[in-house]
């Protein structure tokens, strides 16, 4: 039993401490980040939720003003009731990617019937002149840019932990241990970028 | 006498002081530890080498010191390592979720009012409020380095259970810790403790790993000493290791525990109501699942929750009976001190304001001469403070409830009083990358306009704990805006540049790892360059009232403590008083002693106040530059309601 020996035994712990160490640092991180994308989400979800609330105001007010336009208000009451479903369950995980691209589906389908309630009630005066009807229209732009801020910072935490997912040699962790790529909230069509804005 | 009347007569750095000496006591205590286990694992070395013929051989002694030395080193870095990201590291390594602003939980809310009223009477900025989701024991946690990466967790039963007093309570001994500096302390424990567990671990390793190996069949012969060796070796260490552990564990329960009480006394003495933390106790004590945190990375943050987070030999905290009964006014003279007869002499006659006497009213604060400037919440500033977020326009109170709206009170504020520039500058938000920030601006900007000028500082700190939430890429686009914001003012405009330097310096730890602020300056000759700039701007843009600039610096370098020809002090010009200048001398002076801080911010007070009265405004300027100084003061509200 020399010296030698138990030196060179001690480093051998010493780098079993050290990896092992590493593991662990590199699993919480991923821990971490995966949790800050999960939290980034909630930010949008107050947001949405926001929104969600509003719509029905805004079909009353519609409703009361609009004699033939039923299907297009139905249209959007069943999409909020869709797309609130969904958000709820991405909510429930917003690192499932399936759950993020039907929230995705439900919120295009949703905005674009918005669009259509909107582009409608062009043609009645009395309802473009109303007063809780301006008031809808402006809250419902303004929640519309703070779910795009919001949007943008869960992007940017989705991306840090994608890509610390994906970097070397963290992602022989992230294989092991089943840490599933995440869904950004990507928006396809440049209108819909902008939120829905619509000038009277 | 006793402990509490010592701490009503203190200030925030006075305890600071007094909890950094007790740290280097502790470090010796510390080192004490260290040298018994090199000791220990040399013996056990030489035992070992020398087949328990001897216990001490002189040859081995610099590779074992040096070995036991590494495995401590090492277990230190890892443990500052985990703590590094501040009160958010710990928080999350808790299982904390945080808690979103705009949150629609009445628990939340209730948690999020309560610990904003709190930081904000007591002039710190707000901290990151997290929520232990899942653990319904009732507990509380404060960590971090300093108040500018501090965290705040509650457990879920905590926000459930808690009536809104006893949440209270229980965030006042919270911040107790905070304004005691037991933040700090706490973080070094937790590492020095990782230190010697790496002993421990480092002997189990050892012995699994022999062990193991010897299971193997293929195994060569002559080698069975060295595995009985290896594997009595492995256990010395572990047997060494928690020893040590038992050792610190103890010594840090002690000093612990002894915190715990001063942070009770001082939860009452800012609430002025024993009944709601004493209450908050009571629940844990008959509450079946009492203040048990079932999260397994808790275990190493233990010391610092609210109530003893595991059933230990080792309690890091008093009894909760004990502390009840501490608590208790009509067995406890001392606490029936802090709590007054009828609510008269608010701690701000105990803490040191002698100088502030009267007011004289129409937002103004008659100053003495020697006067020092008010430390530490209170209970009437507290409600003071309710009462001012609570009387805010709704559209702003809306608006600090998430990023967007947060950055766009933060940019309204920024935006300065003339028309004309506005404009341009309001033109130039929109071309930020967030759409329709411009609007929101443009919205919030009659409200933000009509603030009353010691409401700006409340509502940008509200601001700011929202603007936590943002991302790095959104607040670098955030730190770009301000920034441009305040360089395209012509006119220096000390408020507003002094709340864009603290808003950044306060969210900056958030967002990244910064340098340490390390003190550089012992000696005030060294800053006194800065100070007489700092002095000089404020007597030439601080003030509205004072007639005299050069008087009102001359009152400010008095009080400095300097002879201003001495050190070549003298009244500089306006045009020597430029952003860059202020921003530098801010930087140098931030780097000098608390007591150096301290006098200047005492001085800038003198010359704000040159004419002997401090009106609102100028509080407020004094304050957003304490801040800069990290001399937390509390709000004005809460000095004129002292006053009453």
């Amino acid at each position: 039993m020399s010296l030698i020996l138990l030196i060179v035994l001690g480093s051998l712990v010493l780098v079993v401490v050290v990896v092992g160490l590493y593991v662990a640092g590199a699993y919480n991180a991923l821990v971490t980040l995966r949790n800050r994308l999960k939290n980034a989400f909630s930010q949008i979800d107050v947001q949405l939720k926001r929104r969600y609330d509003l719509i029905p105001n805004l079909v009353e007010t519609c409703k009361a003003f609009m004699k033939h336009e039923s299907t297009t208000l139905e249209a959007v009451v069943a999409a909020r009731g869709a797309a609130m479903n969904a958000s709820s369950r991405v909510a429930a995980n917003p690192a499932d990617p399936e759950a993020m691209k039907q929230l995705l589906e439900a919120e295009q389908a949703l905005g674009s019937g918005l669009g259509r309630l909107l582009a409608v009630a062009e043609s009645y005066p009395d309802l473009k002149a109303n007063q809780n009807m301006l008031a809808l229209q402006e809250e419902l732009t303004s929640t519309e840019n703070k779910v795009s801020f919001a949007r943008q910072a869960f992007n940017d935490a989705v991306t840090e932990y994608n890509t610390r997912r994906e970097s070397f040699p963290t992602n022989l962790i992230a294989g092991l241990f089943q840490f599933a790529a995440a869904e950004l909230w990507q928006v396809d069509a440049p209108e819909e970028r902008k939120g829905v804005r619509v000038s009277f | 006498m006793g402990r509490s009347s010592s701490l009503s007569s203190m200030n925030f750095h006075e305890r600071q002081l007094r909890a950094r000496r007790n740290t280097g006591r502790l470090l010796v205590l510390y080192a004490f530890g260290v040298a018994g286990i090199v000791l220990s694992v040399q013996a056990l070395a030489s035992a070992i080498l020398a087949r328990g013929e001897q216990l001490w051989d002189a040859r081995f002694l610099p590779y074992s010191a040096a070995g036991t030395l590494a495995v401590i080193g090492i277990g230190i870095v890892v443990g500052r390592l985990q703590l590094t990201g501040g009160g958010r590291a710990v928080a999350e390594a808790c299982g904390g979720r945080p808690v979103s602003p705009g949150t629609r939980d009445p628990g939340e809310r209730r948690f999020l009012n309560v610990v904003e009223e709190m930081a904000i009477a007591s002039g710190v900025p707000l901290p990151e409020m997290f929520v232990l989701e899942g653990e319904s024991g009732i507990n509380a946690f404060a960590a971090g380095h300093t108040t500018d990466d501090y965290a705040v967790a509650v457990s879920r039963g905590g926000l459930e259970r808690l009536t809104r007093d006893e949440l209270q309570g229980v965030v006042a001994h919270e911040f107790s810790h905070i304004l005691n500096g037991d933040m700090l302390r706490n973080i070094r424990l937790t590492g020095w403790l990782y230190g010697i567990l790496g002993i421990a671990v480092t002997g189990r390793i050892l012995f699994e790993a022999t062990a193991r190996s010897d299971d193997r069949p293929r195994r060569r012969e002559g080698n069975g000493n060295g595995t009985v060796a290896l594997l009595a070796l492995g256990l010395g260490l572990m047997a060494i290791g928690w020893i040590g552990q038992i050792f610190a564990r103890a010594v840090q329960a002690a000093i612990s525990r002894q915190r715990e009480h001063l942070a009770d006394a001082s939860a009452v003495q800012f609430t002025r109501n024993p009944a709601g933390i004493a209450g908050a106790l009571k629940k844990i004590a008959g509450h079946a699942g009492r203040s048990t945190i079932a999260h397994p990375r808790a275990a190493a943050f233990s010391h610092m929750f609210f109530a003893s987070a595991f059933d230990s030999l080792f309690a890091t905290h008093p009894p909760l009976e004990e502390r009840i009964r501490l608590l208790d006014p009509s067995f406890n003279p001392e606490i029936a001190a802090l709590v007054g007869p009828d609510g008269a002499g608010d701690a701000v006659g105990s803490n040191g304001v002698a100088g502030l006497a009267g007011i004289a009213g129409g937002g103004a604060i008659a100053l003495g001469r020697l006067g020092r400037l008010p430390a530490g919440p209170t209970a009437s500033g507290m409600r003071a403070t309710r009462g001012l977020l609570a009387s805010l326009p709704e559209d702003v109170a809306q608006a600090v409830q998430d990023p967007f709206g947060a950055s766009a009170v933060i940019h309204g504020l920024l935006l300065g009083r003339d028309e004309h520039a506005r404009e341009a500058r309001l033109g130039d938000l929109a071309a930020w990358i967030a759409p329709g920030l411009d609007l929101e601006v443009r919205r919030l900007l009659p409200s933000l306009d009509g603030l009353p000028p010691m409401a700006r500082l409340p509502v940008a700190a509200l601001a700011t704990g929202s603007l936590l939430h943002l991302s790095a890429s959104q607040y670098t686009e955030f730190c770009r805006t301000t920034e441009a914001l305040v360089a395209a003012d012509r006119q220096v405009d000390l408020f507003e540049f002094a709340l864009q330097r603290n808003l950044r310096r306060h969210m900056a730890p958030h967002f990244g790892a910064v340098p340490r602020r390390v003190v550089r300056h012992h000696h005030l000759a060294e800053v006194a360059a800065d100070g007489g700039l700092l002095l000089s701007c404020l007597a030439r843009l601080g003030t509205s009232s004072t007639s005299d600039p050069e008087a009102a610096f001359v009152c400010g370098v008095d009080h400095l403590g300097l002879d201003g020809s001495e050190v070549g002090l003298r009244f500089l010009a306006l045009e020597e008083c430029g952003l860059v200048e202020v921003d530098s001398a801010l930087d140098r002076l931030a780097e000098a002693t608390p007591e150096i801080r301290r006098r200047v911010v005492d001085a800038a007070a003198q010359t704000v106040a040159h004419d002997g009265v401090l009106h609102e405004a100028e509080a407020e300027l004094l304050r957003a530059i304490a801040d800069g100084l990290d001399c937390p003061m509390p709000p004005w509200v809460a000095w004129e309601a002292s006053m009453d």
